[in-house]
């Protein structure tokens, strides 16, 4: 087998999933998974599309929260209905591919915007520029009542097929869904990579100036990198926002676009299979180590807390030097 | 620069399997591991809490008490004759980590009932999440007028009353002091945004003018330029409505800058290590006769008991919310006696019996009694820390809310609002 | 009266709390600009470093019950050397692997510092020793604190001594032919392990003094004060233009004076300021305020 490794895991979860179907209800574990792949699905799709911006074309975007922002904003205001006792007033109810389509071309509008002004100038003033936004989005966000609630945020946001299952079951379904849009993102982004335009892309990061003087139009190249990468992350924020049902400031915090980055590191920014490995292994260690904690009596919880986070960090800093092209890089990077 | 550089890596693929072949094992032993935790002998109570982010402050003082109650519930026997387990999650600083923490809780550790979320936005954000697995959620902090109306099938529960009410009590308790104008300067969050509203509304209906209504982003670190903007048509009094250390720091900053005028204070700075904290820098002189409001029942047997047993255990003064923490895990203790299980819906079911009136009231610490009571048949009333807990339609509680005052650098309550 | 005619009023004490938060905002921004110039480095800890300077004066200050005049300059030099071993542990090894990464292990070092600090010091919240101060008439229409006073006398001293040593020592000549191109100084004949030391001990050194400042003037010590302050620290290093560390303090002015005046009028928006300036300035002068080179 190739991938020996991969066996083993599996073996090992598949045993001690056998071990606990004998005394913990096989359901519960299952929701409980369920919930980490929608949760991590989503994370991959956001590092998906950093992958396009930053591995494929060098963009360097640190306003991946923003995106995410305005992608769950906006699906989330095209299909909800305001509630007036808690002071809504926007709201539109329309459908949730409707929605979902809306926060893509919303992130991707910003997308030009930003870029237009930005694509241009040095690397790290891209940054810089991203970074700025995202932090006026937020606030934005948390001042711009009328249309965004506020503090308070926005709830009861629509999931589709809500009926057809039990509450309690329902992630099961939109598992299905989210996982088929991480799927057809991952396609296509594997098609668009290995298209002439993903070579291009390519040359464009390597080596700017060469690729202008071979007559591409780097300028258009990026630009185009840049908002296909902002719609899959307004994708992701419209897929976040129908599984929470409950999205306000707080979940768009810088913060956010840092565990984006650190995903894409560690997996590798090179290759999607690393985009959106990565995003299952830092979410896993998000996730693996609080489930840690749930072992260790109440009085050692607060302690536990700080020395979990220096953990994540100690082992970020541990994969990031062992693995210089990240755990699923390119051994050898294309120049084509 | 700014790209990867490339860097041959020959040991790569080897030490990868090694790597991951390890996290494989840390995955199984986790798989492993969560094994004892839902063994039937206790019953496991979720505590999902800040201990990390913006309201870290909250957290440590949070798990002791909830360890508090546990301990005392368990030390009078436990419900039906099982101790309670304690599971501590970080809520974390974000509502992604919040959510995937309720999830453990619920699906790892089996826990009917969750004492928490902290912070108004991640109460919300984990609420769907319980209702849709039928599990209790009571929040001893969130005030945000928001859950009042959620929907959520009578899932989630709080000991903490709405800021509805606590802003009027702070419009009353400002006119009492004959302030007729004032401005308010607040944090941009669900919990002070809403507390804010509700006092301006309450005041003005009142006859109150407000004057200038100030809000500023929640890692906000200099408050010098908001603060001369809060107090530039000289109000009677400005009230500052923080969440935590930033309380500290605007007022240190609005005494630095001679604005002597924030002398009314909402529950979240009702805090003895603030004020300890403002003595040694200001003296005493400066804060003496600082009023402030609270949504407990001032000066009752329970709330006596609580903070003397509170101040033993932990030497130090009670710090805010914790007596809504004692609450939230007391009543589902009792819950679980009562309705003879230990399910999300019979506690839902139970909350209500045991908390509100009619019923023999039983207070802090009073666990045995409680029992011994339910044993026989009667009904009894939980009357707690924070006030009588009574729960109305909506799981909120309608507590009367206290008046505290800065009396010779120490927190001392002295009385309450009237009702209307 | 109108909310222009109160601005107007308060002019002179809008600008001076701006240069209080500038002085802060300077020492920060000077350093970070500094890591930027040499190693290509967005230090992400920046922030936390600050919040770790001030919590080793808070150790030596309060743990240790020494004298603020001992306290505060053993403070820094153990920031220094906490500095120059992250550096040797984590951050050598990343050295030749791109910007992209080193801002990660950063923003991963970033959350270790904070939360070592909270493990050892806890959650709640600290003070130094020292006497508080109410704001004391400067100029007319000018009230700051003695701390505020002192604070901002502090980064000066700090900062020109700083341009001094860039400017007239050997090792400053040095240290600017590596910001200029390290490769090019290192072929010189300038060993890596020498600029990196310099190098980190001007650039900890400024983030511990300013993290004292910040927690001298608003006698405050917690756990998020220096994480709060790292956006509004790049703002003001990027719109220098990264050229040279005067830059930095320039845009530390800018952005200190812009939010202190733009927060009378909408302190909810206050921090977006330095962003919307800054976003602006790059898109007028891409090369920053004082920038030679694009």
């Amino acid at each position: 087998m190739k991938r020996p490794w991969l066996a083993a895991l599996a073996a090992l979860i598949g045993l001690g999933l056998l071990a606990a179907a004998g005394t913990l209800n096989l359901e519960r574990w299952g929701s409980f998974a369920i919930f980490f792949v929608i949760q991590a699905s989503i994370y991959a799709l956001l590092t998906l599309g950093l992958r396009v911006q930053w591995g494929s074309t060098g963009l360097f975007n640190l306003g991946v929260s923003s995106l995410f922002a305005l992608g769950a904003y906006t699906s989330a205001l095209l299909t909800k209905s305001p509630i007036a006792s808690a002071g809504e007033l926007a709201g539109a109810g329309l459908p949730f591919g409707v929605g979902l389509l809306g926060g893509m071309l919303v992130a991707s509008v910003a997308a030009v915007a930003l870029g237009a002004f930005t694509l241009r100038l040095r690397g790290d003033y891209l940054a810089m520029v991203t970074l700025g936004a995202g932090e006026i989005i937020q606030l934005i966000l948390m001042n711009e009542e009328p249309l965004t609630h506020g503090p308070e945020g926005l709830r009861a946001i629509p999931q589709p097929w809500h009926s057809l299952l039990s509450p309690r079951d329902y992630n099961f379904l939109y598992g299905v869904i989210v996982l088929t849009a991480l799927v057809l993102g991952y396609l296509l982004l594997k098609r668009l990579v290995r298209s002439p335009w993903g070579r291009a892309l390519r040359a464009v990061r390597d080596d700017e100036e060469a690729a202008e003087a071979l007559g591409k139009h780097v300028f258009r190249f990026k630009l185009q990198a840049f908002v296909v990468g902002s719609a899959l992350m307004g994708l992701a924020g419209g897929l976040y926002a129908h599984f929470t049902t409950f999205i306000s400031p707080a979940d768009f915090e810088p913060l956010q676009t840092f565990i984006v980055w650190m995903m894409l590191i560690v997996g590798g920014s090179t290759s999607n299979r690393g985009a959106a490995g990565g995003a299952y292994l830092i979410w896993g260690l998000w996730v693996g180590t609080s489930v840690l904690s749930g072992l260790f009596p109440s009085i050692w919880a607060v302690k536990f807390a700080y020395m979990r986070v220096i953990a994540i960090g100690l082992t970020l800093q541990w994969i990031l030097i062992k693995y210089p092209q990240g755990v699923w890089g390119e051994r050898r990077r294309s120049r084509d | 620069m700014l790209n990867d550089t490339v860097n041959p890596a020959i040991t790569y693929s080897l030490s990868r399997r090694r790597f991951l072949k390890g996290l494989g094992l840390v995955a199984g032993g986790l798989v492993l591991g969560t094994l004892p935790g839902m063994a039937q002998s206790t019953i496991p109570i979720g505590g999902l809490y800040p201990l990390t982010g913006a309201a870290a402050l909250f957290g440590p003082k949070f798990v002791q008490t909830a360890q508090l109650a546990v301990d005392q519930v368990n030390a009078a026997g436990g419900p039906l004759d099982r101790s309670l387990n304690l599971v501590v999650k970080d809520s974390g600083s974000a509502p992604q980590q919040a959510t995937s923490a309720i999830q453990e809780l619920i699906n790892l550790s089996g826990v009917p009932a969750v004492s928490g979320a902290a912070t108004s936005f991640a109460t919300v954000a984990v609420a769907p999440i319980a209702a849709a697995n039928e599990v209790v959620l009571i929040s001893p902090s969130a005030a945000t007028t928001e859950l009042t109306t959620l929907d959520d099938h009578d899932f989630v529960f709080r000991t903490f009353p709405s800021n509805a009410l606590q802003g009027v009590a702070l419009a009353k308790l400002a006119l009492q002091e004959k302030f007729k104008t004032l401005s308010v300067i607040h944090r941009n969050d669900s919990f002070a945004n809403t507390l804010a509203g509700a006092l301006v509304k309450a005041f003005q209906a009142r006859g109150g003018t407000v004057l200038e209504d100030v809000s500023y982003p929640p890692n906000e670190t200099s408050f010098r330029s908001a603060l001369e903007r809060a107090n530039r048509s000289n109000p009677d009094v400005i009230v500052p409505i923080p969440l935590a250390e930033d309380g500290l720091l605007l007022i240190k900053q609005a005494f630095q800058l001679g604005i002597e005028k924030l002398r009314l204070w909402p529950s979240s700075i009702k805090n003895q290590e603030f004020v300890d904290d403002l003595v040694k820098t200001l003296g005493k002189g400066a804060l003496e006769g600082i009023e402030g409001t609270f949504p407990s029942m001032p000066q009752s047997l329970s709330a006596k008991r609580y903070a003397a047993q509170y101040q033993q255990r932990f030497g130090e003064a009670p710090t805010p919310f914790t007596a809504n923490v004692y609450d939230s895990l007391f009543v589902i203790a009792l819950a679980i006696q009562a309705a003879g299980k230990a399910t999300g819906p019979a506690i839902r079911d139970a909350l209500r019996t045991i908390a509100n009136p009619p019923g023999q009231v039983v207070g802090v610490d009073e666990f045995a009694k409680a029992k011994d009571l339910l044993g026989q048949g009667k009904a009894i009333n939980y009357s707690g820390a924070s006030g009588p807990v009574d729960f109305d339609e909506h799981g909120d509680v309608l507590a009367p809310v206290g008046i505290y005052e800065i009396h010779d650098g120490k927190i001392v309550e002295t009385g309450k609002i009237p009702a209307n | 009266m109108s909310l222009w005619n109160d601005f107007v009023g308060q002019l002179p004490q809008l600008l001076a709390y701006g240069l209080v938060t500038a002085s802060v905002l300077g020492l920060g921004a000077v350093g970070w600009s500094f890591l930027y110039r040499i190693f290509n480095f967005a230090n992400f800890a920046h922030g936390d470093l600050m919040t770790l300077g001030a919590y080793w004066g808070l150790l030596f200050n309060v743990g240790w019950r020494l004298p603020w005049s001992l306290a505060f300059p053993l403070a820094i030099v153990a920031t220094i050397g906490s500095a120059l071993f992250i550096d040797r542990v984590f951050y050598r090894p990343l050295r030749r692997r791109g910007s992209a990464v080193l801002l990660i292990s950063s923003a991963g070092m970033a959350l270790v510092l904070r939360n070592t600090l909270r493990l050892f010091w806890g959650q709640s919240v600290h003070s130094y020793d020292l006497g508080f101060h109410q704001a004391i008439l400067v100029l007319p229409g000018v009230r700051l604190t003695p701390e505020a006073l002192i604070g901002m006398a502090f980064a000066l001293v700090v900062t020109l001594g700083l341009f001094g040593l860039l400017q007239y020592t050997r090792m400053g000549k040095a240290l600017r032919a590596a910001a200029d191109d390290l490769d090019l100084a290192r072929v010189c004949g300038m060993s890596l392990t020498w600029i990196t030391r310099w190098t980190w001990v001007l650039g900890a050194g400024l983030a511990a003094v300013g993290g004292i400042v910040l927690g001298v003037e608003q006698h405050l010590l917690y756990p998020l004060m220096g994480w709060n302050l790292l956006l509004p620290i790049f703002a003001a290093a990027v719109l220098g233009g990264l050229d040279h560390p005067s830059g930095a303090l320039l845009g530390a002015l800018v952005i200190g004076v812009g939010e202190e005046l733009f927060g009378f009028f909408f302190p909810n928006y206050r921090p977006a300021l330095a962003l919307v300036v800054l976003i602006g300035l790059l898109l007028w002068r891409p090369a920053g305020l004082l920038g030679g080179r694009s």
